[in-house]
């Protein structure tokens, strides 16, 4: 029996970048419902999908 | 179910119902109480003793050299335990979950291919309600062994903390990862197996129902030939989905395997 290490969910990607984008587009949305703003939400969603990128590549780096 | 959508297609002098979420909401067959008893029910029910009798009588005479049944029973069980279960946990602890994984296996997996039964012709999981319990044991398992192995506060660490990251931009990192395996992964795995079941369904309805209208119903002759296009791209979407009703079984049980597996593994 091979002990190769068992291979990574392939979806774990995504699950990063969607969870950056509901984690920060959420806070972005609350501080919108906060300040009168509109468009923290989207700053939000641009950086939680930044934040999943650069955990996803950071991740596969090391691997 | 074949003769209802018919009639529902056709209903009101000649024009044409596009089959859509209502084709999936199915009255009941009969009803207990207040409790409507519908046919996604009934084949959830079916599917059990199916597959229990199925291998009871592949294992029942245990041959050394196989008969066919006992043939394609070991192959399946062979398949989920090396294929899925072992390669995906390790070969240290994979032993403990190949019970789990088989009976998800085959569960999803008959009751996939009801979708292409004549007469049963319905994918139990296109209602998502039966989708949502089992993508929640599935996350009960995955979490409660992973608590059991590293403990609440090791194991919070191995999902929070990602390898490869270190320094201050960590502290943005882990609200992420923490949602990313707490919350994204069970929507996923829910969604993908109810998504591909209804979206293969209601494309062979769709095209059942349109050859039908287009050939008998639509009172135009020139109407016909497209008819028989839609009757042979229903035949060739069935044969599309005798593959994609496997690899949503399949996929559905490899993901549980690589959760688990993920959740036990040391460090990142």
């Amino acid at each position: 029996m091979n002990d190769v290490p068992p291979p990574q969910d392939p979806w774990v990607a995504f699950g990063r970048v969607a969870g950056g984008v509901i984690f920060y587009g959420g806070a972005g949305f609350l501080l919108d419902r906060w300040w009168d703003t509109s468009f923290m939400v989207a700053i939000g969603v641009v950086v939680g999908a930044a934040l999943g990128i650069y955990t996803v590549a950071m991740a596969q780096r090391e691997r | 179910m074949t003769t209802t959508v018919l009639n529902a297609a056709s209903d009101s002098e000649g024009s044409f119902h596009a089959p859509g979420p209502g084709s999936f909401e199915l009255p009941p067959v009969f009803s207990i109480g207040e409790l409507g008893v519908t046919k996604p029910m009934l084949l959830l029910m079916l599917s059990v003793p199916l597959i229990v009798i199925f291998f009871w009588a592949a294992s029942k005479k245990s041959a050394v050299v196989p008969g066919k049944l006992q043939f394609v029973g070991e192959y399946v069980y062979g398949f989920v335990r090396n294929g899925v279960a072992r390669d995906s946990i390790g070969s240290h602890d994979f032993l403990k979950f190949v019970p789990l994984l088989f009976t998800l296996f085959t569960f999803v997996l008959v009751n996939n291919y009801f979708s292409l039964i004549p007469f049963l012709q319905f994918p139990s999981f296109s209602r998502f309600g039966f989708v949502v319990p089992i993508a929640l044991l599935v996350w009960v398992v995955y979490n409660g062994v992973g608590i059991a192995k590293h403990g609440f506060g090791g194991y919070l660490r191995n999902v929070c903390i990602p390898g490869g990251i270190t320094g201050p931009i960590l502290v943005l990192i882990i609200p992420l990862e923490f949602l990313s395996t707490i919350l994204v992964r069970p929507a996923t795995l829910a969604l993908r197996l109810f998504a591909n079941m209804f979206a293969g369904h209601l494309l062979l309805i769709l095209f059942a129902t349109g050859a039908a209208y287009l050939i008998l119903d639509s009172g135009n002759p020139w109407y016909a030939p497209v008819g028989v296009l839609s009757f042979f791209m229903g035949i060739a979407v069935s044969f599309l989905e005798l593959l994609v009703l496997f690899l949503q079984a399949y996929v559905f049980t490899l993901l549980t395997a690589m959760y688990i597996g993920g959740a036990l593994a040391d460090e990142h």
